[in-house]
């Protein structure tokens, strides 16, 4: 009995070992049931043994140390092959049928006298990993430039202003290009770029060169393209950063504007073509939050 | 041996491959990981910056300017300490488009009158609004360039090419240069270009892209931001113009660069 129990306490101070290394390299099930079944399997009785003794277990307990050390060779074996490591790995995002909604903030970059910040979000379905259809709205919020405030001081001279309200298009996306790169060569980050086109419509707002006059309101069809460039952060996020520019005919008030009423002031409106191109950085938020290779590794 | 002994001798020995395997499953688990879990994320990288100097002509231009942009003869020299840290000074040496007004400058031009109006003593003549409007000749910006990102891109699967993409923070120095000579007789109001070199900050990014190993394609952005009066006239209402009518402002300025790396060959990491 003081046997079996010090064999017992030997085999329990090297936990582990036997069934580390069958978990891991292959024919594990074959050694533990060798294994079980040895250690099942009643031992051939020594002749001198008397009825009433328990048999001599030293032998197991050899057995078992010497099939420790050949399992943990092979669990060694196994860590260190390549059998994880494929000549063309997978694409690290996969976006296929997948709902992205995207809330983003922008700022526009080409018009010295009026600054907008527009806030809004981009909702797109990849038909398929590199086309995708979506709706994009965003609400706009302007800032007049210094600049143009000392126009009228330094030039004795008036700006004519239109406001941004919102807009909201349909939008037509491409991927072009991805790849990945690597972060001061510890991590590797996933990304693509694309360049996408719409139409939709946007209301404006005039700025009235007297402030006591009233200003009035235009929906104006506006064209848009854009590029832009993603990292993937995890299976279902994504940051973005990119440049759309909008493209519309916009209405404005005519310099020469006394004191009509809207009616009169809108008869004798201006047109001109607007580009309004902005910078945008998003978040990407994906649907389904995970996804699955169809193909093989 | 008694069938006693033989049942208890079965019970132990069930139980210690229960208490054996269970930890050990969990180990085995916990052992088994990638060969590459430890390893760098890339293996016999061409090193293409590391101890090189890199050196380049291109083309740089302002954006979003008040009253004058720029299109400027660039050159860009620089030695790379390491891989991911290096030391470069850009520079716009020679404005190749100093008649380039911005479109609001456009609008504005064509509002003012060409010649004086009798009686207008706050309105300035087309001549005069242009000399009294500072332009930009030159710029250096000495510069530290750090390079976290690194990398290959493929484009339509047709070009493939290793590039990097990198920040850059230094000082500035802008050269504001005046065109023209105000005509006192007709100025309705007091204007002055501020014109000289004026320090400032540069911050920026680019990216390279290398065709080879020794030659890329260097795109390059700068914030540069340095105080200025652009208009060369009265801001502050005290009827006179001073330095203090000058502002801080933002200036953007993009390149486009055709760089070469010496020495041609580049190291290969392990």
């Amino acid at each position: 009995m003081k046997r079996l129990a010090f064999g017992l306490l030997l085999v329990l101070a090297n936990p582990g070992s036997v069934a580390a290394a069958e978990a891991s390299a292959p024919g594990a099930g074959e050694t533990a049931d060798e294994k079980s079944s040895e250690a099942e399997a009643p031992a051939p009785e020594a002749p001198e043994a008397k009825k009433d003794e328990l048999p001599d277990l030293s032998e197991e307990v050899k057995e078992a140390a010497a099939e420790k050390e050949e399992a943990t060779s092979q669990t060694t074996t196994a860590r260190l092959s390549w059998e994880d490591i494929v000549v063309v790995p997978r694409k690290g995002f996969l976006k296929r049928h997948r709902l992205e909604l995207a809330p983003f903030a922008a700022i526009s970059i080409n018009d010295s006298m009026i600054r907008h910040y527009s806030f809004g979000g981009d909702l797109t379905f990849y038909l398929t990993d590199v086309f995708s259809v979506g709706l994009e709205g965003q609400y706009f919020i302007k800032e007049r430039s210094e600049r143009e405030s000392l126009v009228g001081f330094q030039f004795n001279r008036a700006t004519t202003l239109n406001r941004f309200l919102y807009s909201t298009s349909l939008v037509f996306g491409y991927v072009p290009a991805y790849g990945k790169f690597g972060l001061f060569n510890k991590y590797i980050v996933h990304w693509d770029v694309s360049v996408n086109g719409g139409i939709g419509v946007i209301w404006t707002e005039i700025i009235p060169i007297d402030p006591a006059n009233a200003g009035w309101r235009n929906l104006d069809i506006m064209p848009q393209v854009g590029i832009s460039t993603r990292m993937f952060v995890t299976d279902w996020l994504s940051l973005s950063i990119g440049l759309r520019d909008y493209i519309f005919s916009d209405k404005f008030e005519s310099l020469n504007r006394g004191n009509e009423k809207v009616q009169q002031a809108q008869a004798a409106e201006t047109h001109a073509i607007t580009n309004n191109i902005m910078v945008f950085v998003s978040a990407g938020l994906y649907l389904p939050t995970s996804f699955s290779y169809k193909t093989p590794r | 041996m008694t069938k006693k002994a033989h049942a208890m001798k079965r019970g132990i020995a069930l139980l210690v491959g229960c208490l054996v395997g269970i930890p050990a499953v969990t180990q085995a688990a916990q052992e088994r990981k990638s060969p590459l879990a430890d390893a760098p994320a890339i293996r016999r990288r061409v090193e293409l910056r590391d101890k090189r100097f890199e050196l380049g002509v291109g083309v740089a231009s302002t954006i979003g300017q008040d009253f004058y942009n720029a299109l400027m003869l660039n050159v860009r020299l620089g030695f790379h300490i390491t891989d991911w840290i290096g030391l470069s000074v850009s520079a716009g040496v020679f404005n190749l488009t100093p008649d380039w007004r911005s479109s609001f400058n456009d609008k504005l031009n064509d509002a003012l009158p060409a010649t004086a109006q009798p009686g207008d003593t706050k309105t300035p003549t087309r001549s005069n609004a242009a000399a009294a409007e500072n332009r930009i000749g030159q710029i250096i910006l000495p510069q530290i360039d750090i390079v976290p990102f690194t990398g290959k891109f493929s484009l339509f699967s047709r070009l493939f090419a290793s590039y990097d993409v990198y920040m850059v923070a230094g000082p500035s120095f802008v050269n504001l240069v005046k065109r023209g000579t105000i005509d006192p007789s007709t100025e309705c109001c007091k204007a002055s270009p501020y014109v000289g070199w004026k320090p400032g900050v540069n911050v920026g990014f680019g990216m390279h892209a290398f065709i080879n190993n020794y030659f890329a394609i260097n795109v390059e952005a700068h914030n540069l931001m340095y105080s200025n009066n652009a208009a060369g006239r009265d801001v502050t209402g005290s009827s006179a113009v001073t330095s203090d009518d000058a502002q801080w402002t933002y200036n953007w300025l993009v390149g486009l660069n055709f760089m070469f790396f010496l020495p041609a060959q580049a190291k290969v990491s392990r």
